[in-house]
């Protein structure tokens, strides 16, 4: 056996000792290049072609979600368009490029709804907040396929890091293990486009990931659209929010690593109800009681 | 090339909605069934377990299977209309929520297929997240596969061979065996090899030749490097 460096990362930590130590390795993708060729022999141009390769269906997804009607439970309509509609609307509150994102996660979770295909990032309930955010990004500020790509690598490499200390499971850890996730791997990496340190992208994680921490997994009915859909939405706002704060030097007290750890730990703490049963909170709204009933009746 | 764990199984896998155990996760256990029936099913009772017994239809787990059967790919739009392919293709189906017991996954389905040859095969499978499936059982024998990487399976009778036997012959055709199990059910035995190569028909014809295997079947691992975005 050879006795070269790994550079497979478990953890924030060391994540960010690996780039401290080898000073070729600049950006957070980079070293995540490196763990991938580890793990499956693949070159860095095949591991560069495949992410690009899930940008594309990212924006198929996209594209597709922007005609969503409605989904067969009538749960999820046209948000997606409404939003993207008032992109340039001077009296939204939004930045043209937070709405623009919003909309695009809405759309991809409208595509998902409908049996359309999507990149599970990293779940399918959690599927619009990486396209959303990157794909604005890459076209608000012309980034090309390849740094694009990078970013998303950045997002893959956040979430190794909380599938190995916790998980993508809702069953598990309710939703903070899927939207959670989800926004944190994105805060990371729209912070690396914007050209911030790998310190300041896992800032971002540790803000945003905060920000979710115990959020139940309740859908109506069980399906993949009430919260989810518009959760996905806002999850994008919490990572830009976070990356901003990051950008100026705000700083989590609580490193990310250990904010996975206590999302564990509140996932232990959470009654199966909230854990993707649909026996607890929006789920058994008088509400949700009553959509759930109501599809049972015509068969959904 | 196999992957055991990868980082576009983060982003991934690439598959039609709504919901990565229940449709993706479904959908790649009836593609594998399909392979290790050996041909297209005309006849097909999917006993469904647990959550996905209770909430299949809002998540269309019953299509995914159906299409998986057909032989779609999880990230194949035609699941949408698994359906109305297995109607024109004359594969009669019925859906029935089953119990298979307190030790059975909840995301589980076990898949009995008839085919037009009078022949029988069936699997039970499990979803458990993220796209992410096991093989419990092929025609009553148990197992283990998650195929994470591409493995060959043969069906033998453990009166006639022993798996070493088997063995000894795959490994004549210079495969590099990653790991391999064994699985009883009264006379019957499966051999499961794990393996890096790729079988062609060819070899599996071969293997099948052998007195004493009653079938032999090759399951291509399903690749994150392979291309989905044409």
């Amino acid at each position: 056996m050879s006795n070269t460096e790994s550079f497979l990362f478990y953890s924030a930590e060391r994540l960010l000792l690996l780039i401290e130590r080898n000073p070729e390795l600049k950006t957070i993708s980079d070293v995540v290049i490196k763990a991938e060729h580890e793990l499956t022999g693949h070159s860095e141009e095949e591991i560069i072609a495949n992410a690009i390769d899930r940008l594309k269906v990212m924006k198929k997804s996209r594209d597709m979600g922007m005609t969503v009607k409605h989904s067969k439970s009538g749960m999820v309509k046209d948000e997606a368009k409404r939003m993207q509609d008032h992109i340039d609307d001077k009296t939204m509150l939004l930045s043209p490029l937070m709405i623009k994102a919003a909309s695009w996660a809405l759309s991809v979770m409208g595509c998902n709804a409908v049996m359309g295909t999507i990149v599970a990032a990293p779940t399918a309930g959690s599927s619009g907040i990486i396209p959303g955010s990157l794909l604005a990004m890459q076209e608000d500020f012309g980034y090309d396929d390849e740094k694009t790509a990078r970013a998303l690598l950045t997002s893959a490499g956040v979430g190794m890091i909380i599938a190995h200390i916790a998980t993508f499971s809702a069953a598990k850890a309710g939703c903070q293990a899927e939207v959670g996730a989800s926004s944190s791997m994105a805060a990371a990496a729209i912070s690396e486009l914007r050209g911030m340190t790998p310190k300041q992208c896992l800032q971002a994680s540790a803000l945003t990931l905060k920000n979710f921490l115990g959020l139940a997994c309740d859908p109506i009915a069980g399906l993949v659209e009430v919260p989810c859909a518009k959760r996905n939405a806002i999850g994008v706002c919490h990572a830009m929010t976070a990356s901003d704060m990051a950008f100026v030097g705000v700083e989590s007290v609580v490193p990310f690593d250990e904010v996975v750890m206590a999302m564990n730990n509140i996932a232990k703490n959470m009654t199966p109800a909230i854990r993707e049963t649909s026996t607890g909170g929006l789920a058994i709204s008088t509400t949700g009681k009553r959509i759930a009933e109501q599809l049972i009746k015509i068969g959904t | 090339m196999a992957e055991s764990w990868s980082v576009f199984d983060v982003i991934g896998p690439v598959m039609v909605g709504p919901s990565s155990s229940h449709t993706a996760g479904a959908a790649r256990i009836g593609y594998f069934s399909r392979i290790i029936n050996g041909q297209q099913p005309v006849e097909v009772n999917l006993l469904l377990h647990g959550s996905f017994g209770k909430v299949y239809h809002g998540h269309c787990t019953d299509k995914a299977i159906i299409g998986g059967l057909l032989g779609f790919l999880p990230h194949s739009e035609k699941i949408r209309e698994a359906d109305r392919y297995a109607k024109e293709a004359g594969m009669k189906v019925e859906i029935s929520p089953t119990d298979l017991g307190d030790t059975v996954h909840p995301n589980s389905v076990l898949i009995e297929m008839t085919n037009a040859d009078g022949s029988f095969h069936r699997i039970r499978g499990k979803s458990v997240g993220g796209g992410k499936i096991v093989l419990r059982e092929i025609d009553k024998v148990e197992c283990e596969i998650d195929m994470s990487y591409s493995c060959l399976l043969v069906m033998f009778n453990n009166r006639t061979l022993s798996p070493l036997d088997i063995v000894e012959r795959v490994k004549k055709l210079n495969a590099n065996i990653m790991k391999f199990d064994t699985g009883t059910y009264k006379e019957n035995s499966l051999l499961v090899v794990e393996i890096r190569e790729h079988f062609s028909p060819a070899i599996i014809h071969e293997l099948e030749k052998i007195e004493g295997v009653e079938y032999a079947r090759f399951l291509n691992h399903i690749s994150n490097y392979d291309h989905f975005a044409s």
